[in-house]
């Protein structure tokens, strides 16, 4: 089906026409979230407030971008304000643990395992997640879209609103940023 | 040396450890779980357009529209009446050359 005829239907209130739009696009937007929050329950919640906007908002829809250039970035500022709203509870919890209230300890979760990732690099994988949750918003998003997603340069421009050799600037500082965390990690945990 | 060459090949292994990986796959009822949130909210608003529509509240807006009308037109009317008699004193004041003695008029007096 042509793209712009089922936004066409979608934006008619045609109910046929979202439940393919959700079936044809749905792992998308999960993986998308997934990579970003690392929980699969997350991921999930991310997932469908993703495409409650868009049934929500499809009128607004202005056909200036291809439709899955917007998905991504419904996803991407759903998953990014999901991780906003982890970190200013963690950092509530701790404010709290110092005062001496509160006696639920802050869990620490396991390493992130990504259902995707072939067996022989899930460990490697997992400490790579783990580390890209110290990167600054914009390189984390840009990292995701091209390592996880498999987005061109150019493709990542359009989704962040920015220039390819920003985007290339991006992942070069990422990949910096990276490899010094893991540096640390390696250094302390020699084997 | 050789511990420096070891980090640096696992860092890179680390960084390439994301190479040939599959899209995780999203629930296979993900579309239900959409509706049911769909019909929720959709839920929501509607108490709330219901609630908004009752003649118990559209009365109690109305009142509260017309009390305030009239709040702002008695304070209008007040000083509308203040501002009337400060200038009825004036007029007075100046008709009878009522002007407050100055230092000016008890030290020079007119011949």
């Amino acid at each position: 089906m042509n793209e712009w005829t089922l936004i066409e239907q979608l934006q008619e209130g045609d109910e046929s026409a979202f439940k393919f739009i959700v079936d044809n696009w749905k792992d998308m937007v999960y993986n998308t979230a997934l990579s970003i929050v690392q929980q699969a329950e997350d991921a999930e919640d991310v997932t469908q407030e993703v495409f409650v906007q868009v049934y929500q908002s499809i009128r607004g829809f202005k056909r200036e971008s291809k439709f899955s250039t917007w998905l991504y970035k419904i996803t991407l500022s759903k998953a990014m304000d999901h991780e906003r709203k982890k970190k200013r509870k963690k950092r509530f919890a701790f404010v709290k643990s110092l005062f001496g209230e509160g006696s639920e300890a802050v869990v620490n979760l396991p390493d992130f395992n990504h259902p995707g990732v072939t067996l022989d690099n899930k460990e490697k994988a997992g400490i790579l997640f783990k580390a890209m949750q110290s990167l600054p918003e914009n390189q984390r998003v840009a990292f995701v879209l091209n390592k996880v997603e498999g987005l061109s340069y150019q493709e990542i421009s359009e989704v962040m609103d920015t220039t390819v050799s920003a985007v290339e600037s991006l992942l070069h500082r990422a990949k910096t940023n990276l490899r010094k965390e893991l540096k640390n990690f390696y250094g302390q945990n020699k084997k | 040396m050789y511990e420096k060459h070891e980090i640096d090949r696992k860092i890179e292994e680390t960084l390439e450890s994301l190479n040939g990986i599959r899209r995780a796959e999203a629930n296979p009822f993900l579309h239900t779980r959409i509706q049911a949130r769909l019909a929720q909210s959709r839920s929501a608003l509607e108490r709330v357009v219901l609630f908004a529509g009752r003649p118990a509240f559209a009365f109690f807006v109305l009142v509260i529209v017309l009390v305030t009308n009239l709040m702002v037109m008695m304070k209008g009317s007040a000083d509308a009446t203040a501002v009337k008699q400060e200038q009825t004193q004036l007029a007075v004041a100046d008709e009878y050359h009522l002007d407050v003695a100055s230092l000016y008029d008890y030290e020079n007096p007119e011949p």
